[in-house]
């Protein structure tokens, strides 16, 4: 190990980096997709797009069909249609322990009949348990690869003697020192974001790598465990009837009367249609990182308001404010938009890292021989920070040009991996100094493409009538856009870079040759 | 010993022993705390606790350049917490 402890960490700073670097830099693109994955919904299934939500329809239309379909469920939780997301979904709990699920219309209470797309989810499932592998590895990988940010992190800032100092020195388009100037200032400006995701993300899953105090507290059913943080257990005093409950419309106008005409989130229901049966109402708005938003329970048989069964001790609160952090379902546009941008910088900051880490390389590398190391790092950087970003694209236009339904293979995830692929397998091929430009000319052209596909699609398929309901689709295409233009700046500026790098690699190597001649 | 085993026995201590240590200080400490706590709050404050721990341990453990030192270090750690937990009888 080296002398010091900053060098130390520099060290574990670089290879900790370059081991999980490009499966952390697909976490982070794929995470912070899915602060917009509700709207990526939309954009992909058009006719939700023109649904027009009435809560108290959705309310009704949910209740009856979880009252036809699983009305001797243990429990019933609903999702509530709302514009961000017009379809109610829901599942419940059966007697014999099995789960039971639906996405309805919200206006019908009919069983939805779309395309079946994973939308948005796919990013946002991406990011947590990755893709063609058991959950359970795909979920220990991602924490594995958050733990070892979280050290590149820390290692990273013991790393840096002059931080602040750092943090105002760019010189752009040098070589070198222009990938390190970009890897602090993107590192610097969004390091709280950086450390609170990473560390969040960690402890939510700590149940898969450290479950054995759990399984040894509640060894029948470990998973209590979630119950219990979440809600204070009351023993049940009377044994569980079957018993008429409330309507709907009866309980709904209860809590109209308390909080009048809020927007809500989720509906549960405890042992429905029994005489315990317990009703608990959400709002949507949410002012706290902790998930607290207002909530009423109500005894369904009798309308009685319950106590809070709301778990408020401070680890109760500090467990709720870490899934808050990271879930960020308190932010507002404008503060959802800064954590989809603080994401894209962390990208941007493994990104510049894994280039500084490649470049170094090559500069130190005194003999001018193919090295298969730097070869594979340079075409992996190039297939993931340009690759990746390709293959989501073309997710994207692959719902606009196939139809999936349930039945047919997922066109849009296998486009996904193919341009992927495509993409790798272009890189391994091209040479050195074409590798950037061609793939960044791929992303600009997909880029700039997608959004014309998609007006053609929706003025084909009839889903424009005004501003309002093209609006639905276009704000995404405006990030398309905005892309488009940052990788046609970067296909500008990366070749001084390089140049940069060569011409201080060729008077290295003929500094050296000098030496030797004479 | 070459650089690239020294590199990798200390990779493996680290993590490996590292892991082992977070393991048992979070049952250690779920039981300690299951004395003051429920049981869930228990759990949760347990393993919060373990990993800024494990991120601490691997951080020192790159800081240490004798390997025997380190050697030392995370077997008398892991020992220490093995005991621990068995002292609260959560082993």
């Amino acid at each position: 190990m080296h002398k010091g402890i900053r060098q130390s960490m520099a060290w574990l700073h670089s290879w900790t980096g370059l081991i999980f670097g490009w499966l952390v830099f697909a976490i982070f693109l794929m995470g912070s997709l899915s602060y917009y994955r509700h709207e990526i919904n939309l954009w992909m299934q058009p006719p939700l797009a023109q649904y027009e939500i009435k809560q108290d329809v959705s309310i009704k239309t949910a209740y009856q069909y979880l009252q036809e379909h699983a009305p001797d469920a243990k429990s019933w939780y609903l999702t509530i249609a709302t514009p961000e997301s017009p379809v109610n979904t829901m599942y419940w709990e059966k007697p014999d322990g099995g789960y039971g699920n639906a996405t309805l219309d919200a206006n019908t209470g009919k069983e939805l009949q779309l395309s079946a797309t994973e939308g948005g989810d796919f990013f946002y499932r991406f990011h947590y348990q990755l893709f063609g592998m058991p959950i359970l590895i795909g979920r220990l990988l991602v924490c594995i690869a958050a733990f070892i940010m979280l050290i590149a992190l820390v290692s990273g800032i013991i790393t840096h003697k002059k931080i602040f100092t750092d943090f105002f020195t760019l010189r752009t388009f040098k070589s070198q020192r222009s990938w390190l100037d970009f890897h602090n200032i993107s590192s610097v400006v969004a390091l709280p974001f950086f450390l609170t995701i990473t560390f969040t993300g960690l402890a939510i899953f700590f149940y898969l790598y450290l479950s054995w105090g759990m399984q040894k507290l509640y060894p029948e059913n470990p998973y209590q465990y979630f119950t219990e943080i979440r809600t204070k257990t009351v023993p049940e005093s009377q044994s569980i009837q079957p018993a008429q409950n409330l309507t709907i419309e009866q309980l709904a106008g209860q809590v109209q009367q308390s909080w009048g005409n809020q927007t809500l989130s989720t509906i549960s229901v405890k042992n429905p249609n029994t005489n315990q049966a317990q009703i608990t109402f959400i709002q949507k708005e949410d002012h706290s990182i902790t998930r607290n938003q207002a909530q009423i329970t109500l005894n369904a048989s009798t309308g009685k308001v319950l106590a809070d069964t709301r778990n408020n001790s401070a680890i109760a609160t500090l467990n709720a404010g870490v899934y808050g952090l990271h879930m960020a379902t308190f932010a507002q546009p404008l503060l959802r938009l800064g954590f989809f941008f603080s994401g894209i910088l962390g990208c941007v900051m493994i990104a510049s890292g894994l280039l500084l880490w490649s470049l170094k390389r090559q500069i130190q590398n005194k003999r001018s021989q193919f090295h298969f190391g730097h070869y594979l790092v340079d075409r992996l950087n190039v297939a993931t920070f340009v690759g990746l970003p390709c293959a989501t694209v073309a997710y994207l236009s692959a719902n606009r040009l196939f139809t999936v339904t349930p039945n047919s293979i997922n066109y849009e995830i296998y486009s996904f991996f193919l341009v992927w692929l495509m993409s790798l397998i272009i890189a391994l091929v091209t040479k050195k100094q074409y590798l950037w430009r061609t793939q960044l000319s791929i992303f600009i052209v997909l880029c700039m493409m997608l959004p014309i596909l998609n007006l053609s699609y929706l003025l084909q398929h009839d889903y424009i009538q005004s501003f309002n309901s093209y609006w639905a689709f276009a704000r995404i295409d405006v990030f398309l856009w905005i892309f488009a233009v940052l990788a046609i700046f970067i296909f500008c500026k990366i070749q001084p870079i390089q140049h940069k790098a060569v011409e201080k690699l060729q008077k290295k190597l003929n500094k050296l040759n000098t030496e030797v001649s004479s | 010993m070459s650089y690239r085993i020294k590199v990798f026995y200390r990779f493996l201590l680290i993590f490996g022993i590292g892991f082992a240590c977070m393991a048992y200080l979070s049952l250690g400490l779920t039981g300690l705390f299951r004395l003051i706590l429920n049981k869930a709050e228990a759990i949760y404050l347990a393993a919060f606790i373990s990993i800024l721990f494990y991120v601490f341990f691997v951080i020192l453990g790159f800081c240490i350049q004798s390997l025997r030192k380190l050697t030392g270090l995370s077997i008398f750690l892991c020992v220490l917490f093995f005991v621990a937990t068995r002292m609260v009888s959560y082993a």
